[in-house]
């Protein structure tokens, strides 16, 4: 319990020294990491996604990959191919860049539906099937897909299967003036390049195997219910979250519980984490007023959830 | 829940519940439900309950050591209540008792002691029917107080979560049971008698004021029966239990003062020498007055108007009293019939009846004769002249004592005069000769008791050519100043004569030495503390057993009155023709019920949701913060809480942190805190509470 608060803590603070000023957002990104989860940053670009990323994935010991996605990648270019190998006569699987403990998976939404689908698999089973045969993926292994919203020239919506795979969507934001003006002068901001890893590779193992034992207590579990029932309830919305989406929910609650140092589920944290877990998961029902072509999606799921967590009532 | 620790507070619930038991067995005993025997047996099963966690835990060990007596205790009641109990009733309070002892001797935890309470007030509510004895009055209060204790302490005990065992008390720590219980028990119940007495007097009452569900007949009262021997009053004359309270409203200065006030119940007309019988049994319905009340005879003037409302026990008698001559009567019963010689009779339940009574008393001497009197008929006449055979002797001395009267009112007195001044007052009635019993009286014992000197007295008046009856009633009483009213018992009853004097009409004449002054009296006057408590008797009869709905409609007109003329503040109100002043009152009264509900809800909803049970400490911090006006919200975590918490109120943040985090570790993390822990988050409970400025 302390070693785990002590990890969590030096790699928290390994991250923070790239992504000044966003302890909220290297928390959870921490969280989706001991969740054994894996993370879609979405923001305007320019706020830092792929610096969290990468500096998340440079903190701990183990293999980083970066796919910086486009329109033109093929599902061989990450996952691998099989190649003739005349010296023994046979096809040999040449593992893709995918085959790695943290893979950078940039501009996620720029690919083809191909190329992207071909990543759910390994998302959620841990393992690439390719040629009859099944490869599995080293562990830990975690994907951080970082997309654009704005863009919608030559981009390609992630479909709702997949957006589903992913533990939580985290909104990077910009910093506030002083931090930025911080990042302007240079001070204490290494490249994220320059970050050497905290953690070993079983360091992050145990820490995740440490956040499955969180005690989740049965009125914390009700609430949990609660919240994912209002979802599936809500006139608002047309999707629901899925029961996908209320494990994806506690496991990353009773992670955070782990990150401030505790061993059971308080409400604060499924409330904490009912947006980032569930609000991709929603599909907002088309509206009726006037403004109704405002397209923005996202900011409707997110308020929803944020009403939802605000009516129901909360365990004492 | 906390078991029974041997500590200062579980021992004075312990003690409250015994007291508990004990009333309620009282209040069975009370109510008749339950005979000394009985009522000895169950105290003997309590006393031994003692002890009962000796005997406890080897029936622990038993293999359903609990659970078989209660199966076969479940089947005796029910044989016990079908077949064997004299009643139902009986055979439920047989049952009570059972689960009483049962809960007494396997009590172990709060519970348990909640259950005997419960079973307390069962065996008064039981009780409540069959008695209309003032003691229940002390019964009930001593029950509420108790009863409000025992609640309390089992709250306090429920409130500590860890057994507050004897060590800390000696310790130093303050005491559990301080002045404060005490004094709150007693606020308490005194705003539940409140409360329950208003109730009480406000909700309408319907029929009968007092449920006769199982009356007791009272002792039956020879004497006032349709056939009296000689001698009956002898054994009642000794008993001094209160048979009649007769009340006189305000308006009559000094009743007490009042000369010759009697209690007239039967009149007798024939006599065999040794029983006095009635000659005409027929009874005439009477109908009621144009008042609702009965009318029984027409004013003849020159009397004092006198109004008695008068609460009889039962005697074994339909006969009523009042003093003679009875007017009118308002009594709660369908029928009321009076026979020729003006006794009457009232058919009502067994229970205690109270009627009001207007009579016009005898003028006082000297009388002058009256033309409205009607003359007496040839067949009364005859009837009211019958005599059995008498001696020669009886009648001798008759002619000799009214030898030389100006006429017949004045040979009465003469006579009535003899007999008092040369006979003797005895209660010791032994015959010695085989002797008529009057001849005995008249010439041989020359002492007897009232009932001798009347039928002496008839017989020589009869023998003189005066009609005359026998009247059994009784005397005036004891006068109750704190009640106002004549406390009648047993030993008062009398007996006396009326004579029919031409143009007087019937006039009383009571020969009897004891009614001379209350010195030949040998029963010792009741204390000051007797009348006391007689008058509390009294007022627990009109107010309490017999508060009817006349008596909540007249209290309405008077509390009317009493606004009309206390509350000129509301002149102001503006009066619409649709809106009276008392719809806007009503209105008032409504949205102030309305509102407390609402708040009352609203504090249950935010405190109970959730469906588990939330620390008690943490309870008593959103208390202590919801009277600082902080109430958390229905999303509100907590930490947030927490948070806004401080934020209102920063001096509060670190005893609300420690109570939260030890509240989260507890609720939802599953742990139990250590004593040291408990009495540190104790102390930030303690600092939450608001303090009252002192400047």
């Amino acid at each position: 319990m302390g070693s785990a608060i002590e990890l969590i803590g030096r790699l928290e603070a390994n991250v923070a020294r790239a992504l000044v000023g966003k302890p909220e957002v290297v928390r959870l990104a921490v969280v989706g990491l001991v969740a054994r989860g894996h993370l879609l940053i979405e923001d305007v670009p320019g706020v830092g996604k792929t610096t969290l990323a990468s500096a998340l994935a440079r903190s701990i010991g183990g293999g980083f990959q970066r796919i910086q996605f486009t329109s033109d990648m093929l599902p061989s270019d990450i996952l691998g191919v099989s190649v003739w190998e005349p010296a023994r006569g046979t096809f040999v699987f040449k593992p893709g860049p995918l085959f790695t403990n943290v893979v950078l998976a940039d501009e996620i939404n720029r690919t083809t539906p191909k190329t992207q689908s071909s990543l759910l698999e390994a998302m959620n089973e841990a393992q690439v099937s390719l040629d009859h045969s099944t490869h599995a993926l080293p562990r830990p292994f975690m994907v951080l897909a970082t997309q654009n919203p704005l863009e919608y020239e030559g981009t390609h919506p992630l479909p709702e299967s997949q957006l589903d795979r992913f533990l939580l969507r985290i909104r990077v934001g910009y910093p506030d003036t002083p931090d930025e003006k911080a990042i302007l002068r240079g001070d204490a901001m290494p490249p994220h390049e320059s970050l050497t890893p905290v953690l070993a590779v079983d360091d992050v193992l145990w820490l995740q195997d440490e956040a499955e034992r969180v005690r989740a207590d049965e009125s914390v579990l009700d609430y949990l219910m609660a919240l994912i029932g209002a979802t599936r309830n809500s006139p608002l919305l047309a999707l629901g979250v899925s029961p996908r989406g209320s494990l994806a929910l506690l496991r990353a609650a009773k992670a955070h519980a782990l990150a401030d140092a505790r061993d059971y589920l308080v409400p604060d944290d499924v409330k904490r984490l009912a947006v980032p877990a569930l609000s991709h998961r929603i599909l907002v029902r088309a509206r009726m007023s006037s403004d109704a072509g405002r397209a923005e999606p996202a900011g409707d799921a997110e308020a929803i959830i944020r009403a939802i967590v605000r009516e129901i009532p909360v365990p004492r | 829940m906390a078991p029974l620790e041997a500590s200062v507070a579980s021992r004075a619930l312990v003690i409250a519940m015994y007291v508990l038991v004990v009333d309620g067995v009282v209040a069975l005993n009370l109510g008749g439900l339950l005979g000394p025997v009985g009522a000895g047996l169950v105290a003997l099963g309590t006393i031994g309950s003692v002890w009962q966690a000796r005997l406890r835990a080897p029936l622990t060990r038993i293999r359903g050591g609990a659970t078989i007596p209660g199966v076969i205790a479940a089947a005796a009641a029910l044989v016990d209540v079908l077949y064997l109990a004299a009643t139902v009733l009986d055979g439920l309070i047989h049952l009570l008792l059972f689960l009483l002892l049962y809960r007494l001797y396997t009590r172990e935890t709060l519970r348990d002691v909640r259950d005997i309470s419960f079973i307390c007030f069962f065996m008064l509510v039981a009780a409540a029917p069959g008695t209309f004895d003032v003691g229940f009055l002390f019964v009930f209060i001593a029950f509420l107080l108790v009863g409000t204790a025992v609640l309390m302490l089992r709250h306090v005990l429920m409130e500590a979560e860890r057994p507050v065992d004897a060590t800390a008390f000696v310790a130093g720590r303050p005491p559990i049971l301080p002045r404060h219980v005490v004094s709150l028990t007693v606020a308490a119940s005194v705003a539940t008698l409140a409360i329950t007495a208003t109730l009480f007097f406000v909700i309408p009452r319907i029929g009968q004021a007092a449920l006769p569900l199982r009356a007791k007949l009272g002792r039956m009262v020879s004497g006032f029966s349709e056939r009296v021997s000689l001698g009956a009053f002898g054994e009642i004359e000794t008993d001094a239990a209160v048979v009649m309270r007769v009340h006189i409203p305000e308006g009559t200065p000094s009743p007490e003062l009042l000369p010759g006030i009697r209690w007239r119940g039967i009149a007798l007309d024939r006599f065999d020498g040794r029983m006095w019988t009635r000659d005409d049994p027929d009874r005439y319905l009477v109908h009621r007055g144009p008042g609702g009340s009965f009318e029984l005879a027409r004013p003849r003037g020159g009397g004092v108007l006198l109004t008695q409302e008068i609460y009889l026990e039962p005697i074994g008698s339909d006969i009523v009293f009042g003093a003679p001559r009875i007017l009118r009567m308002g009594v709660r019963a369908d029928a009321v019939t009076i026979d020729s010689a003006v006794s009457v009779t009232v058919a009502a339940a067994a229970a205690r009846l109270r009627y009001v009574v207007d009579s016009e008393l005898e003028p006082a001497s000297p009388r002058r004769p009256s033309r409205r009197v009607p003359p007496l008929d040839d067949d009364d006449r005859r009837r009211y002249l019958q005599l059995p055979p008498i001696a020669p002797r009886v009648a001798a001395l008759a002619r000799e004592a009214t030898a030389g009267s100006a006429g017949p009112l004045d040979a009465a007195q003469r006579l009535t005069a003899h007999l008092a001044q040369h006979y003797q007052y005895t209660r010791a009635l032994e015959r010695t000769t085989e002797l008529p019993p009057v001849e005995e009286f008249l010439f041989v014992a020359r002492s007897g008791n009232c009932e001798y000197f009347a039928a002496a007295l008839a017989m020589m008046l009869r023998s003189v050519g005066i009609p005359t009856r026998v009247v059994n009633g009784f005397q005036r009483g004891e006068w109750n100043p704190f009640g106002r009213y004549f406390m009648v018992r047993l030993l008062d009853a009398h007996s006396w004569v009326e004579a029919y004097i031409d143009d007087f009409g019937w006039v009383t004449f009571d020969p009897s030495p004891r009614t001379a002054g209350p010195g030949g009296e040998a029963v010792a006057r009741p204390t000051p503390m007797n009348l006391y408590l007689d008058a509390l008797r009294m007022r627990w009869y009109r107010y309490v057993v017999n508060w009817s709905f006349t008596d909540q409609m007249q209290m309405a007109g008077s509390v009317r009155r009493a606004t009309k003329t206390w509350t000129p503040g509301l002149e102001w109100i503006p009066r619409r023709p649709d809106v009276g002043r008392g719809t806007l009152v009503a209105l008032v009264i409504v949205v102030a019920i309305g509102g407390a509900i609402v708040i009352v809800l609203r504090r249950r909803g935010t405190l109970v949701l959730g469906g588990r049970t939330i620390p008690r400490f943490y309870e008593r911090a959103l208390r202590a913060l919801a009277r600082r006006g902080l109430v958390p919200a229905r999303g509100e975590t907590a930490r947030e809480f927490l948070a806004r918490a401080t934020g209102a109120e920063p001096a509060i943040a670190a005893p609300l942190a420690t109570v939260t985090a030890g509240y989260e570790r507890v609720r939802f993390g599953g742990v139990a805190l250590s004593a040291d822990e408990l009495s540190a988050l104790d102390r930030s409970v303690e600092a939450l509470v608001p303090r009252r400025r002192t400047t």
